[in-house]
């Protein structure tokens, strides 16, 4: 029954304004690492449908409109260069990207100059690479990022211990 | 960067068991693992999807309407073998199939003749009950998915 779904293969945002599409695009290649893939760009068909469907957008016809960056093969963020402004507290809490090595990956992202949380930012407690840290209720090491559209991002590192580990090695 | 792959996605639930329903029943899913609190009340429910990914539900009300206008999220996209096959498969698990997400025209057959998207992908949506929008996707022989294309910016 599960049989004709592969898998997730990619996640999606609207970025808002030109320029924060540029700072999402900045935050997801430079700082996060994935690829340039390809780019769509807008026409006035494309513009029209969206305005009359209530969704900002500020690019004109011949500019970007989307912009695919690879996680790994198969796998992507797909970025909108529209939308906002962005109300509301909604229901999408967190994407989550898997890492080899967390402590590495936070490493990494601060010499980049990206705030690296233990928990979600809205907690307040920036990750400090000098204290232990335990894994949480799912046996896994996690940290969190926020992109510069507000969306929460998720980094984990599973272990021996992860439930989630379990689960797919035990299928 | 060592990042390997999309681990999860963490959805709040206004809607809890119809999500877990359509997230199970409806795409596939199956129940992984529960977190539970102190009390042994659960607080977070794992759904392993095919693949080795997760949807995450909390269980954990949300204030805004989740209107697509007003967030940043756009959708999840789940790969998919034979399209036609599976929009049939999910139509059979009692999922309605729409061309372009929340509010847009159900998918129309015939579903083997659907037309690949700009990105050269077949693509089709269904809207979980709490109105985040999944897409569908079949990658062809054209997918800039996987040929890439020019990247400008």
């Amino acid at each position: 029954m599960s049989e004709p779904i592969k898998g997730l293969t990619h996640v999606s945002y609207f970025c808002g304004t030109p320029d924060k599409f540029k700072e999402m695009l900045d935050f997801y290649v430079d700082k996060l690492g994935f690829a340039p893939k390809f780019t769509l760009d807008f026409d006035v068909g494309v513009i029209d449908n969206y305005r009359q469907a209530g969704y900002a957008v500020e690019a004109a016809p011949g500019d970007t409109w989307i912009a695919y960056v690879e996680i790994c093969p198969g796998q992507f963020v797909e970025l909108f260069n529209m939308g906002g402004p962005f109300q509301g507290d909604n229901s999408v809490k967190h994407v989550c990207y898997t890492v080899e090595d967390i402590r590495t990956a936070i490493e990494e992202l601060l010499d980049r100059g990206v705030e690296v949380w233990e928990g979600p930012k809205s907690l307040g407690k920036p990750y400090d690479l000098g204290e232990p840290h335990s894994p949480g209720a799912c046996g896994s090491y996690t940290c969190f990022l926020e992109d510069p559209a507000g969306n929460e991002v998720e980094l984990m590192e599973y272990t021996d211990r992860s439930l989630q580990r379990a689960w797919i090695e035990g299928r | 960067m060592n990042i390997t792959g999309i681990g999860h996605i963490g959805i709040r639930c206004n809607s809890l068991e119809e999500t877990f329903e359509f997230y199970t029943k409806g795409l596939g899913g199956e129940k992984a693992f529960e977190l539970c609190d102190e009390d042994g009340v659960p607080y977070l429910t794992y759904i392993a999807m095919p693949g080795g990914q997760f949807v995450e539900l909390f269980h954990e009300n949300y204030t805004g309407d989740n209107k697509p206008q007003k967030r940043s999220f756009v959708h999840i996209c789940l790969e998919v073998e034979d399209f036609a096959k599976a929009v049939r498969q999910l139509q059979a698990n009692g999922v309605k199939v729409t061309s372009g997400g929340d509010g847009s025209p159900l998918l129309e057959e015939p579903f083997e003749e659907r037309t690949p998207d700009r990105c050269g992908s077949l693509c089709a949506f269904v809207t979980d009950p709490e109105g985040n929008d999944v897409e569908l996707m079949q990658f062809t022989e054209n997918s800039k998915q996987i040929k890439g294309g020019k990247f400008h910016v």
